[in-house]
C-alpha cells in the first residue's frame, strides 16, 4: 500500500529518469526542456506537500499522532521495515524542503550553463533524500536518507561550486560521514537492545527499556551525527567552506534544509528515547550553544566574505536551537522548532540575495560593493527585509522563534537566556553592518553603477519568501498550534516522569508544560494589575 | 626406534638445508636426492615400505633427475640470487627462529597426545600387505581425492606446455597425411610451349 | 529453484570434470577450436552443472555425500553462485583473443572450487585448493608475452601461495597428528567430546591457526595481504576481474564449513583472532590505500578492507554473523566482477588517476556505473554494500565486540576518501589530454558492467532480504544447536 507520502518522496526519482531519457537536437533546447522538467516535479511534490498538509488532522488527540502512515515489512532479518509519517514537526519540514528545492531550480536557471542535466536530476535526487528523511519512522530508513543526501550535495559542491570546491565538498562529505557512521552503529545498538526498530515505539517505550549508562552512550553517539550536521561548534568548520564554496542554490537547499536535519535529529532521537543522558549532558548542549552564538557571531563580524558571514550566522542561529531544545521546556522547544523553520527561509532567502550580487558581479567580496542602494532599490528592501528577519524584527518570523526560545530557556536557565540574549544583539550588529557596508554608503566602485534591480524571475523566487516570513511573523499561531501536539509528545517524559526532572532548576516556577508562553512574572503583575 | 628416528630425520634435515644454502645449484639438487632418500627411510621404519618406494623411484628416480637436468642446462648463478636476498637474511632467521622456538615450546609444554588412532588402525586390512591394503583404500574410500589428484596432474601439464610451448613460425615440419594425399593433378601441370619461349 | 533434468547434486562436480576432460580433448583435436568456441560450449557445461546443483533446493537441503564430499544447502548454493560468476566471466571475455587453454585453466580453477566448497575431509579441502591455485598461477601467467608484468605478477602470487600451501599442509599434519582424521564429521565429534581437555587443545589450536594462514592469504588478509596489490597491479584487467571475485567466494564459504564445522569448539580463541585480523585488515586497507596513485593497488587495498569485514563477521560463530559474511562476499564478488569489467572498457593495464580524468566525458555511462560500484563497496545506503555492511555490523555488535566496530567504522570513513577521489577525478575533472579517455570496445563488458550494477542497486529490494533470510537459515541448520541466538526484549505494548 504505496501511500501518499512515498509518491512524494519517491517523484523526484521519476523525474530524473526522465532527464536521463530526455533528448533534444541542441543544447540549448535540452538544457532549457530538463530544468522545466524539474521544476515541473518539484512543484508537483510542493502541491502533494501542501495536500498532505491540509489534509494533516490538528483535531485533539490525533495532533500528536503520526499521520499518513505506511507499514510493512521489507528486510526482516535486518529488522528493516518500511515505516513512513509524519507529525506535526515533520510536516512543517517537508513543506519547508518541498518550497524550497522549486525555489532553488528557479535560482538556478541562468546560472547554470554546464552540466545542466546532471545539476537538476541531483537536486531531484537531493529532494528525494531530503523528504524521505523527514518521513521516515524507521531507525534505518532514517539512516538511509540521512546519509543519502550526502552524494547529491557532494556533486553539487564539487562540480558546480567555487574555486575551492574540492577541498570544501570533500570536507563536508567526510566530516559528516564520519559523524554518521558512529550514529549508524549506536542505531543498531538501539535496535539490538530494544528489539524494534520503529521510531514511534521508540518514543514511548526506550526510556524504560534502556539504562542510564547506555543511554549516555547512545546519547553521545547521535551527537556526534546532529552535532556535526547542525553544525555546532566546534564541528562547525566545514560549513563555511561549504557555503562559500557552493553554488547559490547549493547553499540554499544546505542552509534551508540539511542544517535542520541535524535539529531534527535530536527532536526525534534524543529528546525522547534519551530523556536521562539528555537531562546530564544538557549542560554540555548550553555552553556549545553559547559558544556558538557569541563565537560566530563575533567571526562573522570581521569577514568580507559575504557568504561566509551569512554562513557563520547560520551557526549562530543554530546556536539558538540547540540551547532551544535541550531547555526541554515547550515554550522552548517550540521556539526552536520554529527557528529551524524562519531560518530556513531566512537564510536561504539570504543566500538568494548573494546569490543575485553574484549574479551580477561575479564576486562576493564587500569592498566591491557600496551604495548597492541606490542602483537596486526593490533589492534593497528585500535584502534589508530578510536582514532585520535574521536579526528577529517584531513582525517576522525571526522574532517569533527566538523569543520563545528565551522565554522557554529563561523558565529553567535565566543565565543561558542571557548569554542568548547578548548574542541577539551581536546579531543585529554584524548583519546590520553588513547591509551597511554592501547597500549603503557612497557608491565607489564603477562596476555598481551599472547594475540591474532584480528581474521577475529573481522576484518570483523572494515572493513566496517574503510572504511567509511575514505570515509567520505576524500570524505564528498557524504553526505553532501545528507543532505543539507533537512538541508535548516529544517532551512526554521530562513531564510526565517528575523523577526525571533534574535537580539543579533553581526556579521555582518552572513548568514543564506551561500551556502558553508567559513570563514567570507576568502572574504577579496580574495580580497587582486586578488589585 | 627412537635413535633410528633421530638420525634419519637429523640427515633430513641436513639436505633441507643443504638445498637452500648451497652454493652451487647442482649440490643444491644433490641434496635435494639425499634428503629424499632420508624421508623414503622414515616411510619405510613406519611401515609405508610402498611409499617409501615409490617416493625414491617417482621423486627421485624421475622429479630429481629432471631437475637435474634443467639446472645443468640453466647455469643458474646462485650467488647473484643470493646478494639479492642477502640484505633481509637477518629478518629470515629472525622470523624462522621465532617459528621453530615457538613449535619447540608447544613440544616441550604437551607432547602430542593421540587421541584418534584407533579410527586410522580399521583402514588398514589384517593381511599387512602394502600395496593390497593402499588399494582398498585408495580406490574406494579416497578415490574422489585420487581423481582430484588425477586432474591436478592434468592441470600441470597444460599449464606448464601452455607456458612455454613456443609455436614457431617458418619451422618445417612433416604433415604425412597431407603428403600422402597428395593428387598428381595438384601437381602436376602439362604444358606445351612453343618452341625458343620459355615455360613462364 | 529450477532443475530441468533430474541430476543430483553430488554430480556437480562429477559432471564438470567431465567435460573439462571432453573440453581438453576438443582442443587439442579440433584445429579451430578456439578459447570463444571452448568458453561458448562451456556455458551450457556450466548450466547444466547448475541445474545439477539446485536439484538441492528443491529437495529441501538433504544431504548428498560423496567419501570426501559432502553436497547440502550450503554447497549447492555455492555451487550455483560460483558457476553463475564463470558464466559472466566467460560472456565477458567470449571475444578476447586469448589462447584456448585460458578457459580449460579457469574451468580447472572452478573444479577446484567447487572441491573446497564441497569439501568434508581436509585434504580433499587442500585438493582442491591446491587445483584451484595452481589453475590461477597459470591463468595469470597466460598472457605474459604481450604483457611482461604478468609472469610478475604469477611468480609473487605463487611463491607466496606455495608458502601459505606448506604452512597449512604443516597444520594439517599437525591436526592429523593429534586426532588421527581427517575427516570433518569425525574431526568435530573429536573436538566436540575432548573441548574441555586444554592441553590437547594446544596442539589442536596450532594447526588451527596454521591452517587459518592458507586462509588469510587467499583472502587477502593482514598480515598475508602482500601479494594483493602487486598482483592486481601487474595482472591484465580480466584476469584481475576473476581473481578478485571468485576464489575469495570459495574461500570463504571453505572457511565457513571449517569454523561452522570441526574448528567450532575452538571458536572463542579463533574468534579473538579473527577480530584482530579483521581489524588490522580494514583500517590497514583503508589508510593504505589513501596513498595510492595507481587505480588497481587502490582497488587492492579495498578489497583487504573489505575482506577484514568478512573476516570480522565470520568471528562471530552465530548463524546471523556467518550469513551476512557469505552475503557480503557474494555481493562483494558482483560488485567487484562489475567494476573490472567496466574498467575493462579503458584498458587492460593498470590506470593511474590521469587515465581516467574525465571519463564522464567520454562514456558517461561507464562513469556513473564505476561511481555505483564504489560507492557500494564504500557502503553508502542504497547500494548493497550498505545493506550487507549493515548486516555485518549488527551481527558483531549482537556479540558486543564494540572495538572491533569501531575499526570498521572509522576504515569505512578513511576509505571513503578514496573511493570519492577516484569517483571525483572521473567525474568532476577535465580530461588529461585533448581526446580524452579513448574508450576500446570489449564487447560485452557494459552490459555486464550495467547487469552487476543492476542487481547492486535494487538489491535491497529484490535479491537482498531473500539472500540474507536464505544464508542465515542456512547457517542455522549447519551450526551445532547450542548457539541459539540471545533473546532480543520486545516493548511491551502492540505496535501499530
Amino acid at each position: 500500500m504505496i501511500g501518499i507520502l512515498s509518491v512524494m518522496t519517491y517523484l523526484p526519482l521519476l523525474g530524473v529518469l526522465g532527464i536521463a531519457l530526455s533528448g533534444s537536437d541542441s543544447r540549448a533546447r535540452l538544457d532549457e526542456n530538463v530544468k522545466v522538467l524539474a521544476l515541473f516535479v518539484s512543484l508537483i511534490v510542493l502541491g502533494l506537500a501542501v495536500y498532505v498538509g491540509l489534509h494533516f488532522d490538528v483535531s485533539g488527540d490525533k495532533a500528536a499522532t503520526f499521520q499518513f502512515v505506511e507499514h510493512f515489512s521489507w528486510f526482516p532479518s535486518l529488522g528493516l521495515t518500511y515505516h513512513m509519517g509524519v507529525d506535526g514537526i515533520a510536516l512543517c519540514f517537508v513543506l519547508l524542503s518541498a518550497l524550497l528545492v522549486p525555489i532553488c531550480i528557479v535560482a538556478s536557471w541562468k546560472s547554470v550553463k554546464h552540466r545542466v542535466r546532471e545539476y537538476m536530476a541531483a537536486f531531484l535526487i537531493l529532494e528525494t533524500f531530503m523528504i524521505g528523511m523527514f518521513c521516515a519512522l524507521d531507525l534505518v530508513l532514517f539512516y538511509i536518507f540521512f546519509e543519502g543526501v550526502l552524494i547529491p550535495m557532494f556533486l553539487i559542491i564539487g562540480i558546480w561550486g567555487g574555486y575551492r570546491r574540492i577541498y570544501a565538498t570533500f570536507k563536508l562529505f567526510l566530516y559528516t560521514f564520519l559523524g554518521s557512521i558512529i550514529m549508524l552503529v549506536g542505531l543498531i545498538v538501539l535496535y539490538k537492545t530494544t528489539g524494534t526498530s520503529s521510531i514511534p515505539d521508540l518514543m514511548k517505550g526506550a526510556p524504560a527499556l534502556l539504562s542510564p549508562s547506555l543511554q549516555g552512550w547512545l546519547w553521545w553517539g547521535f551527537f556526534a551525527a546532529f552535532a556535526v550536521k547542525i553544525p555546532m561548534v566546534p564541528f562547525h568548520t566545514w560549513l563555511p567552506d561549504a557555503h562559500v564554496e557552493a553554488p547559490t542554490a547549493g547553499s540554499v537547499i544546505l542552509a534551508g534544509v540539511l542544517l535542520k536535519m541535524g535539529g531534527y535529529g535530536f527532536l526525534r532521537f534524543s529528546l525522547p528515547m534519551l530523556p536521562q543522558a539528555t537531562l546530564e549532558y544538557a549542560h554540555v548542549v548550553y555552553a556549545l550553544s553559547l559558544v556558538a552564538v557569541i563565537y560566530t557571531s563575533l567571526i562573522a563580524f570581521v569577514q568580507t566574505d559575504i557568504k561566509k558571514v551569512i554562513a557563520y550566522s547560520s551557526v549562530a542561529h543554530m546556536g539558538y536551537v540547540t540551547a532551544g531544545l535541550f531547555a526541554l521546556t515547550v515554550p522552548a522547544v517550540q521556539g526552536a522548532i520554529f527557528q529551524m523553520l524562519s531560518h530556513g527561509l531566512v537564510s536561504a532567502a539570504l543566500f538568494l540575495c548573494i546569490g543575485v550580487l553574484y549574479d551580477r558581479l561575479k564576486t562576493r567580496d564587500m569592498d566591491q560593493f557600496g551604495g548597492v542602494t541606490q542602483v537596486m532599490p526593490r533589492f534593497a528592501v528585500v535584502f534589508m527585509l530578510f536582514i532585520l528577519a535574521g536579526v528577529g524584527l517584531p513582525g517576522t518570523s525571526g522574532f517569533v522563534g527566538e523569543f520563545l526560545v528565551l522565554i522557554g530557556t529563561y523558565i529553567v536557565h535565566p543565565w543561558v537566556a542571557l548569554g542568548l540574549a547578548t548574542g541577539l544583539v551581536l546579531g543585529a550588529v554584524y548583519s546590520l553592518w553588513l547591509y551597511r557596508r554592501v547597500m549603503q554608503g557612497p557608491m565607489t566602485r564603477d562596476a555598481v553603477k551599472a547594475l540591474s534591480d532584480l528581474s521577475r524571475r529573481e522576484q518570483l523566487i523572494f515572493a513566496p519568501l517574503i510572504v511567509l516570513v511575514l505570515w509567520m511573523g505576524i500570524f505564528p499561531t498557524a504553526v505553532l498550534s501545528v507543532l505543539e501536539p507533537s512538541v508535548r509528545q516529544v517532551l512526554s517524559p521530562y513531564a510526565s516522569n517528575p523523577s526525571l526532572v533534574a535537580p539543579d532548576f533553581s526556579s521555582p516556577h518552572h513548568a514543564l508544560d506551561a500551556p502558553e508562553p508567559t513570563l514567570p512574572h507576568q502572574d504577579e503583575h496580574n495580580e497587582k494589575g486586578h488589585q | 626406534m627412537l635413535g633410528l628416528f633421530s638420525f634419519f630425520s637429523f640427515f633430513l634435515l641436513l639436505g633441507a638445508v643443504g638445498v637452500v644454502f648451497s652454493r652451487h645449484t647442482v649440490h643444491a639438487v644433490l641434496s635435494l636426492i639425499f634428503a629424499f632418500f632420508n624421508a623414503a627411510a622414515l616411510l619405510i621404519m613406519i611401515g609405508a615400505e610402498f611409499v617409501g618406494f615409490m617416493l625414491i623411484v617417482v621423486y627421485v628416480g624421475a622429479v630429481a633427475v629432471l631437475f637435474l637436468f634443467v639446472v645443468m642446462m640453466l647455469d643458474v648463478d646462485r650467488d647473484a640470487l643470493r646478494s639479492a636476498v642477502a640484505p633481509h637474511k637477518k629478518w629470515v632467521i629472525f622470523f624462522a627462529a621465532v617459528f621453530v622456538i615457538e613449535i619447540l615450546a608447544l613440544v616441550a609444554y604437551s607432547p602430542p597426545h593421540l587421541g584418534g588412532a584407533g579410527a586410522m588402525g580399521a583402514l588398514v586390512p589384517a593381511q599387512g600387505d602394502n600395496v593390497r591394503a593402499l588399494g582398498m583404500v585408495l580406490y574406494t574410500t579416497y578415490a574422489p581425492l585420487f581423481y582430484a589428484a588425477g586432474m591436478i596432474l592434468l592441470l600441470a601439464m597444460i599449464g606448464a606446455i601452455v607456458l612455454t610451448l613456443r609455436q614457431r613460425s617458418g619451422v618445417r615440419r612433416q604433415n604425412i597425411a597431407q603428403q600422402n594425399a597428395r593428387r598428381a593433378e595438384d601437381t602436376v601441370t602439362l604444358v606445351n610451349p612453343p618452341s625458343g619461349e620459355g615455360v613462364i | 529453484m529450477l532443475s530441468f533434468l533430474p541430476l543430483s547434486p553430488a554430480l556437480s562436480p562429477v559432471i564438470l570434470a567431465t567435460s573439462l576432460l571432453f573440453f581438453v580433448v576438443y582442443g587439442a583435436f579440433r584445429s579451430r577450436a578456439s578459447y570463444g568456441s571452448v568458453a561458448f560450449l562451456a556455458l551450457f557445461a556450466l548450466l547444466i552443472v547448475m541445474d545439477a546443483a539446485g536439484l538441492q533446493f528443491a529437495l529441501n537441503f538433504g544431504t548428498d555425500r560423496l567419501p570426501s564430499l559432502v553436497f547440502d544447502g550450503l554447497s549447492s548454493a555455492a555451487t550455483v553462485v560460483l558457476c553463475g560468476m564463470m558464466l559472466a566471466f566467460f560472456v565477458l571475455t567470449l571475444g578476447l583473443a586469448w589462447p584456448l587453454e585460458a578457459a580449460l585453466l579457469v574451468l580447472f580453477a572452478l573444479l577446484g572450487m567447487l572441491l573446497m566448497v564441497s569439501a568434508d575431509s581436509l585434504m580433499m579441502f587442500y585438493m582442491g585448493l591446491e587445483m584451484q591455485s595452481l589453475a590461477l598461477y597459470v591463468f595469470i601467467a597466460l598472457q605474459g608475452r604481450q604483457q611482461p608484468a604478468a609472469i610478475e605478477a604469477a611468480l609473487k602470487y605463487f611463491i607466496l601461495g606455495a608458502l601459505a600451501s606448506g604452512l597449512m599442509l604443516l597444520g594439517m599434519s599437525f591436526l592429523y597428528g593429534q586426532w588421527g582424521v581427517l575427516g570433518y564429521g569425525p574431526l568435530q565429534a573429536l573436538l566436540v567430546q575432548h573441548a574441555a581437555v586444554s592441553p590437547a587443545l594446544l596442539w589442536t589450536t596450532l594447526g588451527a591457526g596454521l591452517i587459518l594462514v592458507g586462509f588469510l592469504f587467499k583472502l587477502s588478509l593482514v598480515p598475508f595481504h602482500m601479494w594483493t596489490p602487486d598482483v592486481y597491479q601487474a595482472a591484465p584487467t580480466p584476469v584481475v576481474a576473476f581473481l578478485s571475485s571468485l576464489p575469495k567466494v570459495a574461500a570463504t564459504v571453505a572457511l565457513v564449513r571449517l569454523l561452522a564445522g570441526p574448528f567450532y569448539p575452538l571458536m572463542p580463541d579463533l574468534g579473538d583472532m579473527l577480530r584482530i585480523i579483521g581489524a588490522l585488515s580494514m583500517l590497514w586497507g583503508a589508510l593504505a590505500g589513501l596513498q595510492q596513485t595507481s587505480l588497481r593497488r587502490l582497488m587492492a587495498y579495498s578489497t583487504i578492507a573489505q575482506m577484514g569485514f568478512v573476516v570480522m563477521a565470520l568471528s562471530v560463530a552465530t548463524p546471523e554473523g556467518m550469513g551476512s559474511a557469505l552475503v557480503y562476499v557474494v555481493v562483494y564478488a558482483v560488485t567487484s566482477l562489475g567494476l573490472f569489467a567496466l574498467l575493462m572498457r579503458v584498458s587492460d593495464n593498470d590506470l593511474s588517476f590521469n587515465d581516467v580524468a574525465g571519463l564522464v566525458k567520454a562514456s558517461p555511462v561507464t562513469a556513473y556505473l564505476l561511481a555505483v560500484f564504489l560507492l557500494s563497496l564504500a557502503g553508502m545506503p542504497f547500494f548493497a554494500g550498505f545493506f550487507t555492511k549493515l548486516s555485518v555490523f549488527q551481527s558483531v555488535l549482537a556479540g558486543q565486540h564494540y572495538a572491533v566496530v569501531f575499526a570498521a567504522a572509522l576504515s569505512s570513513v578513511v576509505a571513503m576518501y578514496y573511493y570519492l577521489r577516484v569517483i571525483k577525478v572521473m567525474i568532476f575533472d577535465d580530461p588529461a589530454t585533448d581526446q580524452g579517455v579513448v574508450m576500446a570496445n570489449h564487447g560485452a563488458s557494459l552490459p555486464l558492467g550495467v547487469a552487476a550494477a543492476l542487481f547492486v542497486s535494487v538489491f535491497f529490494i529484490i535479491p537482498g532480504p531473500e539472500m540474507t533470510a536464505f544464508a542465515q537459515k542456512m547457517m542455522a541448520d549447519l551450526l551445532p544447536q547450542a548457539t541459539a541466538s540471545a533473546p532480543v526484549m520486545t516493548l511491551p505494548f502492540e505496535k501499530e
